[in-house]
């Protein structure tokens, strides 16, 4: 006897278990495991030719994986064809049935589904006013904007109420605009809807405003997953770090005067967070005023600063570190002159600031493959009395 | 300058198509005392006429629809499925196109004829008149709709996967709608094709009762000369022709398809196999049977031993006594007129090309379809009415065949002149270059490859053309399609091995034409 089904009674409701593709000798998935809960949203970000479309196609039953399995609330739909898998799918470039109207298109897998004609045209009318596009039913496909196929491709893909919603880079053919715009209602409808969905993007800024989760992926792994926040703030390597947009990455074995733990036999790299840092004049008196309490307390000599908008991009040098750090601000938080035009001359009196920063700005990334832990930074050497005292030393040299 | 190109490419088109049917209609509508339009309605109340009005339009459509429940299927596995040799199978496809109607006519003639390999005489049949039109036309819908489905998007057939269709529902959901437009045009394409059909018939199946109006046409002004009823023909089949080529321009505007990158091609699976198995080789079965048994009837002996080249030596030594050439004086003959016409049509189709890319003359580039509604015979009929001084001289063939051959021309030279960057033409004005020395030293270069692919087509084209040659003839200027069918009206086995041989010839010479034609990519046909 066949057990009961119990959809949605199982915690876990979608787990990718060990699935891996390959193409000829390219390994296009390698091993991905992953764990998506009830009614959770996760976006799976990398670059691309990273392998995260194929693993969404493997997700859909569009490609036979060749290792690994895939459980949807527990029952195994490895081999299962995507027609019998129950789940809906927005394709990049939408994929919409040219030869047949909006609500044809619409209706589609409600057809296939067996769904009585007017039960049908109730739900088809009921998707289209879902997603803004009521009454535009007998419209022809190709004579809509990009923005409304993109709706109707979401609407074909809610209609027969899947348990899993696919999106692969929905937003990635529309002008920047409407991207941003489409961007908010569909995390709007997302969280409405309470559908557990799967979203493939490159573009982070995307991945964050509508996933729960992000895991981010490279060469076919999925090298962190975790919050945004967490991603941000606790980049598993230097790749990740950079490729979700930190300046300050640093090869340990290059700069050996980084202010970080560094593990025996470890090459590694560390990331110098200049968002959690401050700028303050050299001048400013000695009194402990600026950036007391900071772990860091160092001198920083402007390279370069650009105008960037409403605020600055500077380029600075730390010689205690031994590295140029790249730090922005807007006006208002600039406490010091940076000079607009760099860079300055060698010899002129270069234009010296105080850069503080606390202790978690420095943190050793752990490298791929392991889970990130807490930063082993080293403050003896940075510590605000060190910093001060050399300071002094300066300070004697200019009266 | 593109203007110059314009006029002189708009007059030649004046002189050599649109009077000759002007002339026609002239005659077909009211020829000498009678009043407007009563020889036509004469023509078109005789029952006997109605008849083969109604056998023409009725032959057509059933040959359109075998042929598309031939070239459907075979499409639809060209463009889903993967498998070994099908580069080779896609190459072999585009034969019977190419192939001069003649060779075809003799290839059944030696497969099923009175004298054929299997010894069915099918002679004087609806099936072999069916059989051949399959043959001829089946590569074009499987080519046409094959490409077409190569370009439509995989991912939306992915995407009825998604929304819970199998593979049957898919095709019969998504895949075949979207290949309806494609389908129809291509049948479109055929029903045009079969509806003229000269050369197949009048080899195949000389019987009165098969005779098309293209045939018709030819026995009242060639056997007959009863020109005011050919006249009324041609009136009717252009009208005809004219209204199934506007509903085939018409289908080709709704060709336009989302168009992905990435390909649908899949493994067959075990049950597919069977399909495309089983229905290659019927279609390979189909083309290849009746050249493969001209080849080995015209490498056959007169005892039976094989292989011989013993009808190709009575060609050879044979005195022709009733006028009509041995192998080397056609084959002399097809060459030269090949050459002319080709020159010809590639100047004309330069010129016309020339002018609607860079002059803009957009009624030229409409005008350019309209020789090909124009069937052969017309053309011939025409040139016999306009002028009559003209045809009894060299020139006649030629420049049929330069006006058959120029729309392929045309349509070849103008998306590869269209796809020139005007900075290079910029650039070679401001080296120094006026318009003349920028064409012979910038454009003409660029163009080479496609000039060659609409020269071998042109080529092609003047070799295998038979009703106009037919009907404009002179003993002593015969072509080889011409040389050929004259053998097979002559009794015996001499005349007839003769005519294989001739055939062989023709079509190997075709088939090298043909090589050229491959390895110099594709135009847009």
């Amino acid at each position: 006897m066949d057990p009961p089904a119990r959809k949605g009674a199982t915690l876990v409701s979608l787990q990718l278990d060990g699935l891996t593709k390959r193409f000829g000798s390219v390994v296009a998935v390698d091993d991905v495991r992953l764990t998506l809960a009830e009614n959770e949203t996760v976006a799976l970000l990398g670059p691309s030719g990273c392998g995260k479309s194929t693993l969404l196609r493997l997700v859909a039953g569009l490609e036979r994986p060749d290792a690994g399995r895939l459980l949807l609330d527990g029952r195994d739909v490895t081999l299962t064809p995507p027609q019998r898998r129950d789940v809906g799918m927005v394709f990049q470039s939408y994929a919409l049935f040219p030869h047949l109207d909006v609500a044809g298109n619409v209706g589609f897998g409600l057809v296939e589904g067996g769904v009585p004609g007017r039960q049908r045209e109730q739900r088809v009318a009921e998707l289209l006013e879902l997603v803004g596009l009521a009454g535009l039913g007998d419209r022809r496909v190709d004579r809509l904007s990009g923005g409304q196929q993109q709706r109707v491709a979401l609407a074909r893909a809610l209609a027969p109420d899947p348990d899993l919603l696919l999106l692969d880079e929905p937003l990635s053919n529309l002008d920047e605009q409407l991207r941003q715009a489409l961007k908010g209602e569909l995390a709007q409808l997302l969280g409405v809807l309470g559908k557990r969905a799967f979203y493939v993007t490159h573009d982070q800024a995307e991945a964050f405003a509508l996933a729960d989760r992000v895991a981010l992926m490279r060469a076919g792994r999925i090298v962190q997953v975790g919050p945004s926040e967490e991603l941000l703030e606790r980049p598993v390597s230097g790749w990740a770090a950079r490729f979700l947009g930190h300046e300050n990455v640093y090869p340990l074995g290059d700069h050996p005067g980084l202010p970080v733990e560094r593990i025996a036999g470890a090459g590694g790299e560390a990331l110098f967070r200049a968002d959690l840092a401050s700028l303050h004049p050299w001048e400013d008196p000695g009194d402990a005023s600026a950036g007391t309490g900071s772990a860091f307390r160092t001198q920083a000599r402007v390279v370069e600063a650009v105008r960037e908008g409403l605020g600055w991009k500077a380029t600075l040098h730390v010689p205690e570190w031994g590295v140029n750090v790249v730090w922005r601000g807007f006006d208002r938080e600039l406490t010091a002159p940076l000079s607009p035009s760099g860079p300055i001359d060698p010899g002129g009196s270069p234009s010296q600031l105080l850069l503080t920063a606390p202790a978690s700005a420095w943190r050793l990334l752990p490298g791929e493959g392991e889970r990130p832990e807490g930063a082993n930074v080293r403050t003896d050497r940075s510590s605000p009395e060190a910093v001060r005292g050399r300071r002094e030393e300066r300070s004697e040299d200019e009266p | 300058m593109a203007h110059v190109a314009g006029g002189v490419a708009t007059l030649f088109l004046a002189a050599f198509l649109l009077v000759p049917l002007g002339v026609i209609l002239g005659r077909g509508l009211a020829p000498g005392e009678e009043p407007l339009g009563a020889a036509l309605l004469r023509t078109l109340t005789d029952p006997y006429y109605l008849g083969r009005i109604g056998f023409t339009l009725g032959q057509a459509l059933l040959s359109t629809v075998l042929t598309v429940a031939l070239g459907l299927p075979t499409a639809l596995l060209l463009a889903r499925y993967r498998f070994r040799g099908k580069r080779a199978l896609t190459a072999a496809f585009t034969i019977p196109f190419v192939m001069p109607t003649v060779v075809a006519g003799i290839g059944f003639m030696a497969l099923a004829g009175p004298r054929g390999v299997l010894g069915v005489d099918l002679r004087n049949s609806l099936a072999i008149v069916l059989l051949a039109h399959v043959f001829y036309n089946f590569s074009v819908v499987a080519r046409l709709v094959a490409s077409f489905l190569e370009r439509v998007a995989p991912q939306l057939e992915e995407a009825a996967s998604t929304l819970g269709a199998g593979r049957w529902r898919t095709l019969w959901r998504v895949t075949l709608p979207l290949a309806l437009p494609a389908t129809l045009a291509a049948a479109v394409l055929t029903f045009i094709f079969c509806f003229t059909s000269f050369g197949v018939i009048l080899i195949l199946a000389p019987a009165a009762q098969f005779a098309t109006l293209e045939v018709e046409i030819y026995n009242l002004t060639a056997r007959l000369l009863k020109l005011d009823a050919a006249a009324a023909l041609v009136l009717v089949q252009l009208l005809l022709v004219l209204a199934a080529s506007s509903v085939y321009t018409r289908l080709q505007a709704r060709l336009a398809v989302p168009v992905a990158p990435g390909s649908a091609e899949r493994r067959p699976t075990a049950g597919t196999q069977v399909l495309l198995g089983a229905d290659l080789l019927l279609a390979g079965g189909l083309i290849l049977a009746p050249l493969l048994a001209l080849l080995v009837q015209a490498f056959t002996g007169p005892g039976g031993d094989f292989p011989s080249l013993a009808t190709f030596g009575s060609l050879l030594e044979a005195r022709q006594s009733l006028g009509f050439p041995g192998l080397w004086r056609a084959l002399a003959n097809s060459l030269t007129f090949a050459t002319l016409s080709t020159l010809l049509a590639l100047l004309i189709g330069f010129l016309f090309a020339y002018a609607v890319a860079r002059g803009g003359w957009r009624v030229l580039d409409q005008a350019s379809l309209l020789p090909l509604a124009t069937s052969p015979v017309t053309l011939a009929f025409g040139y016999l009415l306009t002028f009559p001084l003209l045809v009894t001289t060299f020139w006649g063939i030629p420049l049929a065949h330069a006006l058959l051959a120029f729309p392929f021309v045309a349509r070849t030279l103008l998306p590869a002149l269209r796809s020139l960057p005007a900075q290079q033409l910029e650039a070679a004005a401001l080296l120094g270059a006026g318009p003349l020395r920028a064409l012979w030293r910038v454009e003409l270069p660029l163009l080479r490859s496609a000039l060659l692919t609409a020269a071998a087509f042109a080529f092609a084209i003047s070799m295998g053309e038979f009703g106009a040659s037919l009907l404009l003839v002179r003993p002593e200027y015969a072509t080889l399609p011409v040389a050929i069918y004259d053998r097979l009206g002559r009794p015996g086995a001499v005349n007839y091995g003769q005519a294989l041989a001739l055939a062989a010839v023709l079509m190997l010479l075709t088939a090298l034409v043909m090589l050229i034609l491959q390895r110099r990519g594709r135009s847009e046909f």
